[in-house]
């Protein structure tokens, strides 16, 4: 019974020592929020139909459904970018 | 203790078992089965998940490219910007960028650390990162930059590890179904090979075991099996008829030369009660010497004849002018004729050259002569002729004036000690047309006979002897 615990330590401790991977930023509300400012810097050039969209990504944000949110925000700014 | 042979027949069985063609064959169509499965499942694997690995890294290798080229005209703000105008027109999501400079400090992108796995610049690596807390695989390439600084782009690869995975299951499922198939394949491969051959095998048991009667059975699908079987059953016949053959021999000296034997013996035993001087006993032990000649003349013959049907002297055969030889038959055979009061009438090309037994061609001419001769009326007239009527081929006859031979005993004529009705009172042994025969097949040919003048009161006999010159 002791070495089995002593294992389980062992393994416990290699677990600990294992340095965790990576994080990824662009599911973040700061990353948003950065999306945000990007697309108002477009400022009036923009389209309609691509404000509102980017509106309602922001919206989604601030409602917690960061992913969403940023996903709508993207697809606004590449077909602003594509209408450009 | 007493297991042990038993134990020992098991292996044995297993050994033999293994050695088995049946069961060779079989190995070899699971392993080309299995084999074709494997390139199969290589191909779909190089097709799907290789292409999508394929097209991962010349996305992460175009991007590669783009930043180091803002890199190099714009510096580090121009990499920045297009680092972050890539990220926010990402609408899959997959992107991973990371810029630092060379304190370590994240300039650019969207990993919060560096990742061990790509320490060393230009390498490419697999390593994970985690997105809203759980660990997803990423296909990560470190860019060379000068200044200290370290770029890194990415790719998130969850789609293809799904891929993989997904796969990678089918495969191994569909793996094991072709093992499966593989060996049932096999195993009604070599039963179908055991059931083919196993008739073959009875009859060789048969005949192993003495019934000589025993033939292959065919099957009505002409196969490479009933090839084999039909090969089988002709060499057993063959084998057969050689045995009746020798047995015909046996039963044919047994017969044939016990009468001169005897006659011999009982020649000596009454010269030797009865002889009234020396004279008469030196007369009576020299005709009883001729009578052993001719015993001893018999035996040669027979021994020529087996010669000549085992083939033994094919490796003598040599070139030589076959003209030369029936001169030389003619020379002797027109002397005795013209004694008899006979006419030999010979034609032949100048030169006919053809390979063969010189010697065995010559017995076999003068066997033909002689018959010719012995039943040739006074008066008649003996035909020798020979000629080359294709290339490779030679064609000897003798023709006479006597009273022929009859069909059926044409067809016998070939066989050992033969003798038809009308020459059973002239000298002879019946071994003459055998020999001829033994040396027509030696030369790749046959004897035919026939009669001379078809339809005559004499019709005669035609002996004809075809060969093959390149025997």
């Amino acid at each position: 019974m002791p070495w089995v615990c002593a294992l389980l330590l062992l393994v416990s401790f290699a677990a600990r020592a294992q340095p965790a991977a990576p994080r990824l930023l662009s599911d973040s509300p700061e990353y948003c929020a950065e999306l945000a400012g990007r697309f108002a810097a477009l400022g009036a050039e923009a389209p309609v139909h691509l404000r509102v969209l980017a509106d309602e990504g922001r919206q989604l944000c601030v409602e917690g459904q960061t992913r969403s949110g940023i996903a709508k925000l993207r697809r606004a700014l590449k077909e602003a970018q594509r209408g450009d | 203790m007493a297991a042990q042979p038993e134990e020992a027949g098991g292996w044995r069985d297993i050994g033999a078992y293994l050695k088995s063609a049946g069961f060779r064959f079989a190995a070899l169509f699971a392993v080309l089965f299995l084999a074709a499965i494997l390139g199969f499942a290589l191909m779909l694997w190089w097709g799907t998940a290789g292409t999508l690995s394929r097209q991962i890294d010349d996305a992460i290798r175009a991007d590669a490219i783009g930043l180091q080229e803002a890199w190099r005209s714009g510096g580090v703000a121009a990499a920045m910007e297009a680092i972050g105008e890539r990220l926010a027109v990402d609408i899959d999501d997959h992107a991973i960028y990371l810029l630092m400079d060379e304190a370590g400090n994240r300039l650019a992108g969207n990993l919060d650390r560096w990742p061990s796995a790509a320490e060393i610049p230009g390498s490419w690596s697999a390593d994970m990162v985690r997105r809203d807390g759980v660990a997803v695989p990423a296909r990560l390439h470190r860019v060379p930059l000068d200044r200290g600084h370290r770029l890194l782009v990415g790719r998130d690869a969850t789609d293809r590890e799904n891929l993989r995975t997904l796969l990678s299951e089918a495969l191994l499922w569909s793996f094991a179904v072709a093992v499966a198939f593989a060996l049932a394949g096999a195993a009604a491969l070599r039963r179908a090979l055991a059931d083919r051959l196993r008739a073959a095998s009875a009859t060789a048991g048969a005949i192993a075991a003495g019934d000589l009667s025993r033939r292959v059975p065919l099957s009505a699908q002409r196969d490479e099996f009933d090839q084999l079987g039909a090969s089988m059953n002709a060499m057993l016949d063959r084998i057969d008829q050689l045995m009746m053959g020798i047995k015909g021999v046996s039963d044919s000296i047994a017969h044939d030369l016990r009468t001169p034997i005897a006659r011999a013996r009982m020649r000596l035993e009454n010269a030797l009660l009865r002889a009234p001087d020396e004279e008469s006993l030196r007369a009576a032990m020299e005709t009883t010497v001729a009578d052993l000649d001719g015993i001893s003349r018999v035996f040669q013959a027979l021994l020529r004849i087996a010669e000549a049907e085992a083939g033994a002297r094919r490796a003598a055969f040599a070139r030589f002018d076959l003209a030369a030889v029936l001169t030389d038959a003619a020379e002797v055979y027109g002397a005795l004729a013209e004694e008899r009061g006979q006419q030999l009438q010979t034609s032949w090309p100048e030169k006919l050259e053809m390979v063969g037994d010189r010697d065995m061609l010559l017995q076999a001419i003068a066997n033909l002569l002689d018959n010719a001769v012995k039943f040739t009326p006074e008066g008649g007239t003996i035909r020798l002729t020979a000629s080359a009527p294709a290339r490779g081929k030679r064609d000897i006859s003798v023709s006479d004036e006597g009273p022929g031979l009859a069909p059926m005993d044409r067809a016998r004529a070939g066989e050992r000690f033969f003798r038809a009705d009308p020459s059973r009172a002239l000298p002879g042994s019946g071994l003459g047309l055998s020999l001829v025969k033994a040396v027509a097949v030696l030369h790749g040919g046959e004897l035919q006979l026939g009669d001379a003048k078809p339809g005559a009161e004499r019709p005669g006999l035609e002996a004809r002897l075809t060969l093959s010159s390149r025997a």
